[in-house]
């Protein structure tokens, strides 16, 4: 990842030059008007807890619906950082302010961050429209992040001069770019509108990630001694916890979708995997998600935040990695 | 970089003096504590070459009344032969900064824009005066006793050793005719009464680890801000990034103007 200097306003220039002239826009996708669905979303291989267990077509729909939980944890927390800006970042470059430069690029990042998540909602509507559903009674089986206690937290923690959201966020990205290269070998078995979204979305988040490790920088660079060594003991694992066991009980409504085994195929086999899934127990079920779940375990499983991890370690924070 | 003799009421005053193309604005530069004008050897050479620039020895101001440091300003800008009517534009260091608040009415409706290196405007430094600024400026309220400032002006008290164990990343000459202006400064800032503004545009390049700067938040501030990497006298070296954005800074300055002049 390409990490400009904070304080070289020249370098942040170009890099948002950079990011604005090869930036997409959301008719890129005007092009895709259902979801086939007969290619997965998430690759799964062998390795996956229900593979010999369950038929091709329950496999597929796994597959499907994996791709939607991460689609909608994405979407959702980008939502969140584009809802706590005020807090988190307006407030911020208010108290410590650096360049106008580094304010254009901030301010691009917004935009972007809100574009993907259209860009994942286009996607969330066109496979409720393919699936005979409205968008509310899909947000009941997937992950939703709007006003909950995370989200108030990170508010809260942003308004007290805390990192949390910027060390998600930094999280997030991290995530997002792996998603796209875990899912590149797979292309031509991958839904097509999905794939792309992916695709554009990976070019973005390679440009912009860096983003929030400047945040994190300019935080550490200007607080207080005291704040800055709260911060460092308790945001990162506070922000693990929250995000890991938000991703856990989101996927608990996955129990939803027996609602919905009426309204098309697909939620009629995903219903049929559930009772599978019963057949183990929560601990079985727990580490496999940490560690092999397709897409999910890139969320749950921290190793997988080299970037991040590296910086952690760098600049001495508390956490559980 | 051209050295000039003035004669200014009958007394030698050195500036120095670079040539631009017709037409440009003059650039005026007020060093600071503990500095002479060579102090901005580096940054001259790497200003845009359009403009003209003239720096001053804030000794030849201190130590005199308010308006007679006016009145020795204004003798310096006329003997300069500079062609100040095509704008000036003012660029301080230091104590250089709250300088050129006091002696900006001198030329106000000339003035195009103020640059401040590591150096705030008298009313930030007021608006900035409740908070680790307090901590940082600790030297300027020992800067109050006359005998100390006697002292410090003639070298005194090992002075300049002193100061080198101190400041240890200062370099060049050190010229400590420019204390007096700390008493004015100080009186400014506890003072009831208005202080002066300058007119136009204000920009602020501060150093992310400057001892002496607390940088602060955006609402003390009168304009836009650039923080960079390094120290108070960073700025000075002549690869720093500084030079770079005070040309952009002017540029768009002059642009600005342009625009409003048509």
């Amino acid at each position: 990842m390409y990490l400009p200097d904070l304080y070289d306003c020249f370098g942040l220039d170009d890099l948002k030059k950079k990011q604005v002239s090869k930036a997409w826009s959301l008719e890129e996708f005007e092009k895709f008007h259902s979801i086939n669905l007969n290619k997965n979303f998430a690759p799964i291989n062998k390795d996956f807890i229900l593979h010999d267990k369950i038929e091709p077509n329950e496999l597929l729909v796994v597959s499907q619906f994996l791709g939607l939980v991460i689609n909608s944890a994405i979407c959702e927390l980008e939502l969140a950082i584009e809802r706590s800006k005020k807090e988190c970042y307006l407030n911020i470059i208010q108290r410590f302010p650096v360049s106008k430069e580094f304010e254009e690029l901030g301010e691009n990042f917004f935009i972007e961050e809100k574009k993907h998540s259209d860009a994942f909602n286009l996607f969330l509507d066109c496979f409720s429209k393919t699936t005979n559903v409205t968008r509310s009674q899909i947000r009941n089986i997937l992950p939703i992040l709007n006003e909950s206690k995370i989200e108030k937290f990170f508010r809260l923690n942003g308004i007290i001069g805390g990192q949390a959201l910027w060390l998600v966020t930094a999280a997030v990205e991290e995530e997002s770019i792996e998603v796209f290269k875990k899912m590149r070998p797979h292309k031509d078995s991958i839904d097509p509108f999905f794939y792309h979204l992916h695709k554009k979305h990976f070019e973005e988040e390679t440009r912009h990630a860096s983003f929030a490790f400047l945040m994190l920088e300019l935080i550490n660079d200007r607080s207080t001694f005291a704040i800055k060594k709260v911060s460092q003991c308790i945001d990162f694992i506070l922000s693990d916890i929250l995000q890991v066991s938000w991703v856990l009980s989101e996927l608990i409504k996955m129990d939803n979708v027996r609602k919905l085994k009426d309204c098309h195929p697909f939620y009629e086999n995903l219903s049929k995997v559930l009772p599978k899934i019963n057949e183990y127990n929560i601990v079985q079920l727990i580490s496999y998600l940490f560690k092999e779940s397709p897409f999910v375990s890139l969320i749950l499983n921290p190793r997988s935040n080299k970037v991040l991890s590296k910086y952690l370690m760098k600049e001495k924070y508390l956490s559980l990695r | 970089m051209e050295i000039k003799n003035l004669n200014i009421f009958g007394k030698n005053k050195k500036v120095f003096i670079k040539r631009g193309n017709q037409g440009n604005p003059v650039v005026i530069l007020f060093h600071g504590f503990p500095d002479n004008f060579f102090i901005w050897k580096n940054v001259s050479a790497g200003v845009d070459e359009r403009y003209y620039q003239l720096g001053i020895n804030l000794s030849d101001l201190a130590g005199v009344s308010l308006n007679e440091a006016k009145l020795i300003f204004l003798s310096l800008l006329k003997n300069s032969g500079l062609p100040l009517d095509n704008g000036i534009y003012f660029v301080g260091h230091d104590i250089g900064g709250p300088v050129m608040s006091y002696l900006g009415d001198v030329v106000k409706n000339d003035i195009r824009g103020s640059i401040f290196l590591n150096s705030l405007d008298l009313d930030s430094y007021r608006k900035n005066i409740i908070s680790k600024q307090v901590f940082k400026s600790w030297y300027a309220i020992v800067f109050q006793l006359s005998p100390y400032r006697w002292a410090i002006k003639n070298n005194l008290l090992f002075g300049k050793q002193l100061f080198k164990k101190l400041a240890n990343s200062h370099k060049g000459e050190i010229d400590f005719g420019s204390i007096d202006f700390y008493k004015l400064f100080f009186n400014s800032l506890i003072g009831i009464r208005n202080i002066p503004t300058l007119r136009g545009p204000v920009f602020y390049i501060l150093s992310k680890d400057d001892p002496y700067i607390k940088i602060p938040s955006r609402k003390y501030l009168n304009g836009d801000i650039t923080v960079v990497r390094g120290d108070h006298w960073s700025v000075f070296f002549d690869d720093s990034i500084s030079i770079r954005i005070i040309n952009k800074k002017l540029k768009s300055w002059d642009l600005d103007y342009a625009k409003l002049k048509n």
